[in-house]
């Protein structure tokens, strides 16, 4: 996607450049193309600044409009660039009669009907780009009939539908062509490239395999199923082969001895089944290797020694079994190491201390055992930079000694383990920390007040543990929280691996980035109690707070107020008493508040983001009573707020808390949603809520 | 026993069938979403994660969905946001709360917000809105809070509002409102306050008989 965008803007800058050299002469525009360009004009919704043909009659020094220099008729437009200025209406037929016209950019703008006819008619168009945008209908055909110099097409993000046009194969001058996010259906009519997101079905036409040039054949989320064909191997050229997210199924060919070129594949999210094959685990010229979300089984077989180029490789949320191969540790430049969800066992390899590249591990739901070792030989990867361990060494110890360092470290997630201890020393050296996730686990012991010093920490899950004593203060001195005015590295921006966490609800969330994450703050389900500091109220960068089922006591600070980026508060199951204050109707962003089961009283405010908020939110409290305080609020009986959830939370919250893992980063995936979604632990919750 | 399997089946049919519609339908929410983006100014980036390139905008800030990945919220009250709406909004079919209140939103009230049949809430009080009320609005057969108060819009309100029975709270004052207030229906129950400041409006609650009524 990157480089591809890379790619167009370069070819794009390519030209102004090459243009802009012989645009000196000072002959006006050619008068056809400015009543062309007039009556382009006329049927857009919206008028551009700088476009008038009374104040500025030569429309070579309109905005966007780049000319030639011819001398005989006036100079003529070679180039319109209109991205991104907010365009409504249609494109008319008049555009066509710009008959000098090689490149054309409207993308990034709401235009809207279909493509006129004649569009192709113009033979010397090299580029055309109307991606983002809100065209319709067929695409015509036509477009490599006339004009042999089409070279980029980008219709990308529009709402195009029917057949994609046959005569692309006669495309012969096509370097680049996107159709990806269009609702185009029917088989693949050709060679080039790039239809991701549509819904192009059946099996991959033989005639692909023909395209000996090729280098790039990028066909992820579609509906092709079948297998992948030992015809691959004749795309002898072939450097990136895209074919994630379809319905392929069968086993991976051994066929990928003859692509000496690839760099690339990506067969994520499929159906394919089997080991993996010799040619693959063998090849020289993978850097990325990305097969996860199959059923592919089998040990992990890679010869290290052959695969000296690769860089990442993911064969997450797949059958594979074993150990860890020690062999892994050979390939020298491996950066990206996703293995989790698969059937893993045993211990981590003594030698994954000489991955000195390695800055992203997954290893996340298998059965490695030994923590302690595993933390010991990992500290030695001194550009480890994530590390995700969740649903591993079941009831072990956490590591606390003070001699373990992970200078580079910058997100952790080590949750459902069901690890005992306490938070441990060693962390104190991870000053780059910005993610932590140790929730449900059994670790005890207070809070300490050194995670103040991370000063890059965002996103901190604690919840499902056994802390006790109070919430430090500390933590409402953590930089990033309070102004956000910190530069950060994000962690792995160029490996393409995105992760997910799955909520209380099942849902499971996926991202490209640490950073799309909401800042959060996640102390639930422990026995933590005293005050709310009033001084939360510094974390002007928090967007999620969770206290939920503590001992929190004592009133809800009115300074909350000055949260003002907060979206989600939850203080439900505490202790808590007095009023709500008022002062929260500022946090305008707030849009799930919840009080319930603790014994507060009187009204609750009206108004702002309170209205949206249903009663539920306020249910067990002693005397709270909404819109309008009567009288027959206060016979609500009341109980203290643990009472009441130990009896709520008997056996149906056991049930409950194991079907379903709480707001845990769980585990880490190229793009998932295909994972079965426990949700039967919200529900369980709604429904205690309402008894 | 067999019955149970036959319905096992159909249910996980049905699941296969309906998660590419999901997916698709999330999409199209994040391109509605997304094509509001680009039409609002945004001077303090609070829409800067919205990417349209993920998945779905369910982990977009300020955007709440539920369990199947559909938007049920969008929250951008007192963002400092200008620009205008999209009808694209409409296509958040299961939107139930539209807040966009106190901002410096300009330009009509697009129509097509009559397609949320889901939502709850209307706030779009504090803004520049101009134009009229739309018609359409009164398709809204859930809506509880209607807050358009203190923008400029102009015309007359329409009939078709007073349909909406589940109507709590409505607040059209402080606009260039003009015509007859109508009392019937959901009406009944609002007072002057509701309408206050708005120079063409008339009827019983206004103080203002309207022309030709007794």
């Amino acid at each position: 996607m990157g480089f591809r965008g890379f790619f167009l803007s370069f070819l794009l800058l390519a030209f102004r450049f090459e243009v802009s050299i012989s645009s000196s002469s000072s002959l006006a525009c050619n008068s056809n193309d400015l009543k062309a360009l007039t009556g382009f004009s006329n049927c857009l919704g919206s008028v551009i600044a700088g476009w008038n043909s009374v104040a500025s009659p030569d429309c070579c020094n309109w905005t966007g409009v780049t000319c030639d220099s011819s001398t005989v008729s006036g100079r003529r437009i070679v180039g319109l660039e209109l991205s991104s200025r907010k365009l409504t209406g249609k494109i008319c037929e008049s555009l066509a009669d710009l008959d000098q016209l090689r490149f054309l950019n409207l993308s990034h703008n709401f235009l809207s009907g279909s493509l006129p006819d004649d569009l192709f008619r113009l033979q010397n168009l090299e580029i055309i780009d109307i991606s983002f945008n809100d065209f319709v209908g067929p695409i015509n055909g036509g477009m490599c009939a006339l004009s042999s110099s089409i070279r980029v097409l980008n219709f990308s993000y529009n709402y195009f539908a029917g057949e994609l046009p046959k005569d692309l194969a006669n495309c012969t001058s096509l370097h680049h062509i996107s159709f990806h996010r269009n609702s185009l259906s029917g088989s693949l009519p050709l060679h080039h490239i790039s239809f991701h997101r549509n819904s192009l079905s059946g099996s991959l036409p033989d005639s692909v395999f023909q395209l000996q040039n090729l280098r790039e054949l990028l066909i992820q989320d579609n509906r092709f199923s079948g297998p992948l064909k030992n015809g691959i191997a004749n795309l002898s050229n072939l450097e990136k082969l895209d074919i994630s997210s379809n319905l392929f199924s069968g086993i991976l060919p051994d066929a990928f001895g003859s692509l000496t070129r690839l760099e690339q594949f990506s067969a994520s999210s499929n159906q394919f089944i089997g080991r993996l094959p010799i040619s693959v685990v063998n090849s020289p010229s993978l850097q990325m290797l990305i097969l996860n979300k199959n059923s592919l089984s089998g040990p992990i077989n890679l010869n290290c020694s052959a695969m000296k180029n690769l860089v990442s490789l993911d064969l997450g949320s797949n059958l594979f079994h074993g150990p860890i191969p020690d062999g892994l540790s050979f390939c020298r430049r491996l950066t990206v190491l996703n293995l989790a969800r698969n059937n893993i066992k045993g211990e981590l390899p003594n030698n994954f201390k000489n991955l000195d590249a390695l800055a992203v591990l997954l290893l996340s739901n298998n059965s490695l055992e030994n923590i302690s070792s595993a933390l010991e030989i990992l500290q030695h990867c001194k550009n480890l930079s994530m590390l995700f361990l969740t649903k591993n060494f079941y009831d072990e110890e956490m590591p606390n000694g003070g001699n373990l360092q992970f200078q580079n470290l910058r997100g952790l997630v080590l949750a459902n383990c069901r690890l005992r201890g306490s938070i441990p020393q060693w962390l104190r050296s991870c000053t780059k920390l910005q993610l932590l996730d140790l929730a449900w686990n059994n670790l005890g012991g207070r809070i300490p007040s050194w995670f103040g010093k991370f000063e890059s920490l965002f996103y901190l899950d604690l919840s499902n543990n056994s802390f006790n004593g109070e919430i430090p203060k500390s933590l409402t001195e953590i930089q990033r929280l309070k102004s956000g005015d910190i530069s950060l590295e994000e962690p792995y921006t160029s490996f393409q691996i995105s992760f997910n966490t799955r909520a209380a609800s099942g849902q499971i969330f996926s991202y490209k980035q640490i950073s799309g994450l909401r800042p959060t703050l996640d102390l639930s389900k422990n026995m933590l109690e005293g005050p709310i500091c009033p001084c939360f109220g510094d974390l002007q960068k928090l967007h999620v707070l969770k206290l939920k089922e503590n001992n929190l006591s004592g009133s809800i600070p009115g300074s909350l107020s000055t949260m003002t980026n907060l979206e989600i508060l939850d203080l439900s199951h505490n202790k808590l008493s007095g009023e709500i204050p008022y002062s929260l109707l500022k946090l305008s962003f707030l849009s799930a508040f919840d009080v319930s089961y603790n014994q507060l009283y009187g009204e609750v405010p009206k108004g702002g983001q309170f209205d949206t908020f249903p009663d539920r939110s306020f249910d067990g409290n002693n005397g709270l009573c909404r819109g309008g305080c009567t009288h027959e609020s206060e016979k609500t009986p009341t109980h203290s707020s643990r009472e009441k959830k130990m009896k709520i939370f008997g056996w149906q919250f056991g049930v409950g808390a194991a079907s379903g893992f709480v707001l845990t980063v769980s585990c880490c995936f190229m793009s998932g949603w295909v994972l079965p979604k426990p949700r039967k632990r919200k529900k369980a919750a709604t429904r205690i809520g309402r008894i | 026993m067999e019955a149970k399997a036959i319905g096992v089946s159909v249910l996980l049919w049905l699941i296969l069938l309906a998660r590419p519609l999901c997916l698709i339908s999330a999409n199209m929410e994040g391109d509605a979403l997304h094509s509001l983006r680009t039409s609002l100014e945004d001077p303090n980036n609070v829409l800067q994660s919205w990417d349209p390139t993920l998945v779905n905008p369910c982990t977009w800030f300020h955007v709440t969905c539920n369990n199947d990945n559909s938007v049920i919220r969008v929250d951008l009250g007192n963002a400092a946001l200008s620009g205008q709406l999209v009808p694209q909004l409409g296509q958040l079919r299961n939107l139930q709360y539209l807040e966009l209140y106190s901002n410096n939103i300009s330009g009509q009230v697009p129509s097509d917000l009559g397609n949320l049949t889901s939502l709850v809430s209307l706030d779009l009080y504090l803004n520049s809105f101009t134009g009229p009320i739309p018609d359409t609005l009164g398709r809204l057969s859930k809506l509880r809070f209607l807050r358009l108060n203190n923008n400029s819009l102009v015309g007359p309100i329409p009939m078709s509002l007073t349909n909406i029975s589940s109507l709590q709270v409505l607040d059209l004052s402080n606009n260039q409102l003009s015509g007859p207030v109508p009392d019937n229906g959901s009406f009944s129950l609002f007072t002057p306050i509701s309408f206050a400041n708005n120079q063409g409006l008339c009827g019983p609650v206004t103080g203002h008989p309207c022309p030709g009524s007794p």
